[in-house]
């Protein structure tokens, strides 16, 4: 099933990006998104369905579901400095310790304060997709920019997720779409970056590396 | 010596007497029935991880997503409608892994739904202001090679 989805993400829709759906206009989804902004997260089920059930194509629903995502999480720089650091730092059993910790950590830090790391992001991503009958998973990876810390390359450093519209698969980042981390002010800014939807996967993989082609399975 | 009259009163009395026992009889085996397909679930949701109930639980029927209930502060809950062998039921919960959850004839209508943590794990790598991705670099070094020609 993985095999033969990772067949689908990099053989059949080789192309399968925005341009897909020239006809479609987003901004009823973008418009459903932002007016549920703030929307506690205790209960996914219920956002997903706000934002969902008054649109009838796929690709509406998960953009309505990813402008949310990424209109109302931030980035938490305190979670993911320490998550890399102890990451970079310990192995084995401890690091599972660390990763079983740290995972609590990030859940009460979404729910209380919308914050999160990046794997908070495809989570949710995830998770309302499923709610809203998307088929959706995480990938674990290696990213790549010009500011990357070259000490921990080697090390899976980043989430994203691949989506089914259509019965075609696609790419996108929901954490780098959201915004970028401003270091003199420490502060996250932001700042919707269009980009990372639905990207045309030969672009994507050129910043996006799969670990062995992983895509998480949990269900 | 009775009259035909009589005769026809008295056996349709019997008939009549019958066809209500019957119908009696009917109705307590299709009740029976109804019952023994389609049953009321309560139960209780609790973490897989220190068996602590699981409040605020979102439960709800897969194949008509708004028929569902929320479990209580003690993680009780009762299902609005009844279910049959087939109906599945997704139990949603932040943090921890979205559980389906499938009736079949031997379920009780007393059931404990243990959620475990949900297993993935948590990276990081966000972009900071300045930052280039590759894509965005090769444009940059093309824009200033393009300049650098003219």
């Amino acid at each position: 099933m993985r095999f033969a989805m990772i067949l689908c993400l990099f053989g059949c829709s080789a192309r399968a990006q925005v341009t897909d759906f020239p006809a479609t206009d987003f901004s009823r989804a973008d418009s459903i998104a932002k007016r549920y902004t703030a929307h506690p997260l205790t209960d996914l089920k219920t956002l997903a369905d706000k934002l969902t059930c008054a649109l009838s194509t796929e690709q509406e629903k998960f953009r309505a579901i990813y402008k949310w995502v990424c209109s109302n999480i931030e980035a938490d720089y305190y979670l993911l400095t320490l998550n890399k650091r102890n990451r970079t730092k310990w192995k084995g059993a401890k690091l599972a310790r660390w990763n079983k910790k740290f995972n609590r950590m990030v859940f009460d830090k979404l729910q209380q304060e919308q914050k999160t790391v990046c794997t908070g992001y495809a989570y949710l991503i995830r998770e309302l997709s499923f709610h809203a009958g998307l088929s959706c998973e995480i990938v674990n990876g290696y990213a790549r920019h010009s500011g990357i810390d070259k000490n921990t390359v080697g090390i899976t450093n980043h989430s994203w997720n691949v989506v089914q519209l259509n019965s075609k698969w696609y790419v996108c980042d929901a954490t780098w779409s959201s915004g970028v981390f401003n270091l003199d002010a420490h502060q996250f800014v932001k700042k919707y970056d269009d980009r990372y939807f639905l990207m045309e996967p030969s672009l994507f993989s050129q910043s996006h590396y799969a670990v062995n082609g992983l895509v998480m399975k949990d269900r | 010596m009775k009259s035909k009259l009589e005769i026809f009163a008295q056996g349709s009395g019997r008939s009549w007497k019958t066809a209500i026992v019957s119908l009696v009889i009917l109705f307590i085996s299709a009740a029976a029935f109804a019952q023994s397909t389609s049953q009321t679930i309560r139960g209780i949701v609790k973490s897989a991880e220190n068996n602590q109930p699981v409040p605020g639980t979102n439960i709800y029927l897969k194949s008509q997503s708004s028929v569902g209930t929320f479990s209580d502060s003690q993680g009780q809950f009762e299902f609005p409608r009844p279910l049959k062998a087939g109906d599945v039921l997704v139990f949603s919960f932040i943090g921890l892994k979205t559980t389906e959850w499938i009736i079949s004839d031997q379920t009780a209508g007393y059931v404990v739904i243990e959620m475990a943590e949900d297993p993935i794990q948590m990276v990081d790598e966000i972009l900071t202001e300045g930052d280039e991705t590759p894509r965005v670099a090769a444009s940059a070094k093309r824009i200033r090679k393009v300049k650098a020609n003219h």
